[in-house]
């Protein structure tokens, strides 16, 4: 208790980073308490109030619907996509960054090759013309945007994997009759991890914003759903009269990315104090 | 020399192009079901389908159906927009020069904002400037680029007045640069952010060279130390930076051109993308993808003329 309170306090990143993702995931899971409006509820009495009636605290759009839950739930979105997508990506990019860098050669010359042309093309790009393929659903946004991220994880394990490779701990494990998929579990994977951490943390942050641009170009999550990227999409017409919907929008957005990626600065000069 | 180090890298990008076609080409396969039904919605006609399906020669072998696809992209013809009936290659033309202009904006605003950000930090390091362009730097990649735009044309364009809110000017070579104003800085804030704290590392690195301190003990004044010795030698790492980024940049169009109604490759993709006209997006996303291994290309040719002692 003592190590982690110490550590929070030479790392201010960890401590502010992870207030902000713990407000976040809060707000998300007590949607239905810290409001009583259904997000997709439409009162055309309602429309466009303006913030701080007692009724709604930031006021109703255009369909008169409760802008306060819209974000709370649309944070849901968020949270979900981001994580789940840097599941994949460290999923695809770990099997594939541990096959190049551990055994070298042409494998890693095909798997580099794979990862070159996948980088020919923005991250957003992609993951674009994915959903556009498949349709757009949560599930495959998740899978567009982890697919799209991949090679950057990849590339990110395969070096750490060559460091690793090199040691002599390795050498001796193998001199010893242990197999390479024992060797890969027991001595790379371990030493590996907390550059993965690291990379996935900020990762996520990355992917929350490309889920946000996805869905304010109206290829994600689809309607009724409430997303944060959909509200300003809705809203930016009405800027001039109703400027609440983008900015209580897109304020989340900014926050929350922010706090993933002081997070996993935070994370990374606590576990490699070299790189500040 | 670098004629040759030219060839050798051009060779080399040939296995990537081949490889973004076998990206380009899998999008299509994809799709569930079936693709033409897809493009053309519930409501086509039986003969319509077949068409399409047709001159798309979806009837054939996958192996068949790839080799005339890379044959036909290997020639420069992208095929025809399901839509316009145009050829995707025309439509590319008619868009590309305005995302020329707004990728080059967005350069501009990241290198001539950032790289004096990075240098000023570096060299006054722990100062409230250095927290300053910290903090910059860290808001320009955690904003939104959609909110930026939108913020910037409500408050330079709406309220000021001073930009035109839509659109990419009537023609004028005034009216054209002052539409790309907000764009450009929409689009450039991020890379900025990028160029700012790589500009700062590579300074810190090269300041604490020995050629700095011989500068230095020869009385010479620091900002000629900063900008003619260190700058110089940082030089690489962020050029290098800058290339690497265009790629998000080139991504960030669709978003920019969205927002300021600009008719770009950007829209052009995302309305193929939202009516799934594949062959446009198809056709973009390769364009994109030769740009982005161009300016990679030109970046990895700089770097001999930057430092002599980059082999070239």
């Amino acid at each position: 208790m003592n190590t982690a309170l110490s550590i929070l306090r030479r790392h201010p990143s960890i401590a502010i980073g992870g207030m902000i993702v713990l407000v976040v995931v809060g707000a998300a899971l007590l949607a239905p308490w810290l409001s009583s409006y259904d997000p997709a509820a439409q009162n055309l009495i309602a429309r466009l109030r303006p913030p701080g009636t007692p009724e709604h605290l930031l006021g109703t759009d255009r369909y008169g619907r409760d802008v306060l839950s819209r974000v709370l739930y649309g944070a849901r979105v968020s949270l979900v996509v981001g994580p789940a997508s840097v599941l994949i990506a460290v999923s695809l990019g770990l099997s594939l960054g541990l096959t190049a860098g551990y055994f070298g050669g042409r494998t890693d010359m095909l798997i580099g090759r794979i990862f070159d042309v996948m980088l020919a093309f923005p991250s957003i790009l992609l993951a674009l013309a994915i959903v556009a393929a498949l349709g757009p659903s949560m599930g495959n946004m998740i899978l567009a945007i982890g697919l799209s991220m991949t090679p950057t994880f990849g590339r990110v394990i395969r070096s750490a994997v060559i460091a690793v490779r090199a040691r002599d701990y390795i050498a001796s494990a193998r001199a010893l009759g242990a197999g390479h998929l024992f060797t890969i579990v027991t001595h790379v994977l371990p030493n590996i991890l907390s550059s993965v951490l690291v990379v996935a943390t900020v990762a996520i942050a990355s992917a929350i914003l490309v889920e946000a641009t996805m869905s304010f170009l109206g290829l994600g999550v689809p309607p009724p759903t409430a997303t944060w990227g959909s509200m300003v999409a809705d809203g930016k017409g009405m800027f001039l009269n109703a400027p609440w919907i983008v900015i209580s929008a897109g304020l989340p957005i900014t926050i929350t990315v922010l706090g993933f990626s002081l997070l996993g600065d935070g994370i990374r000069d606590w576990l490699d104090p070299r790189s500040k | 020399m670098l004629g040759r180090l030219a060839l050798q890298r051009l060779l080399a990008a040939i296995p990537t192009l081949f490889g973004a076609i076998v990206v380009v080409f899998f999008v299509l396969q994809l799709i569930p079901g079936d693709p033409v039904r897809a493009m053309l919605g519930e409501n086509a006609s039986a003969e319509e389908v077949e068409e399409v399906r047709d001159s798309l020669g979806l009837n054939d072998p996958l192996a068949v159906q790839f080799l005339r696809f890379a044959g036909r992209y290997a020639t420069g013809d992208f095929g025809v927009s399901i839509f316009s009936r145009q050829p995707v290659i025309e439509e590319i033309g008619q868009r590309l020069p305005s995302t020329i202009q707004l990728a080059l904006g967005g350069v501009l605003v990241a290198v001539v904002l950032g790289v004096p950000m990075g240098v000023l930090a570096a060299a006054r390091r722990g100062s409230l400037i250095d927290h300053l362009s910290l903090g910059t730097s860290t808001l320009g990649v955690t904003i939104p680029n959609f909110l930026v735009g939108i913020l910037l044309s409500f408050a330079f364009a709406s309220k000021l007045g001073w930009f035109p809110t839509l659109g990419a000017g009537s023609g004028g070579l005034w009216s054209t640069i002052n539409a790309l104003v907000l764009p450009s800085l929409t689009l450039g804030l991020a890379g900025m952010a990028l160029v700012a704290r790589m500009t700062r590392s590579a300074m810190i690195e090269a300041l604490g060279e020995d050629y700095v301190r011989t500068a230095n003990a020869k009385g010479l004044s620091q900002r000629r130390v900063v900008y003619w010795h260190a700058l110089r030698n940082a030089a690489i790492p962020i050029v290098t930076i800058v290339g690497l980024n265009f790629g998000h940049l080139l991504g960030g169009t669709v978003v920019v051109e969205l927002v300021f109604a600009r008719p770009g490759l950007g829209k052009l993709l995302l309305d193929a993308l939202l009516a799934r006209d594949y062959p446009v997006v198809q056709g973009v996303c390769f364009l994109i993808a030769v740009l982005f291994i161009l300016v990679n290309l030109i970046v990895d040719l700089l770097q001999p003329l930057l430092d002599p002692r980059v082999q070239a």
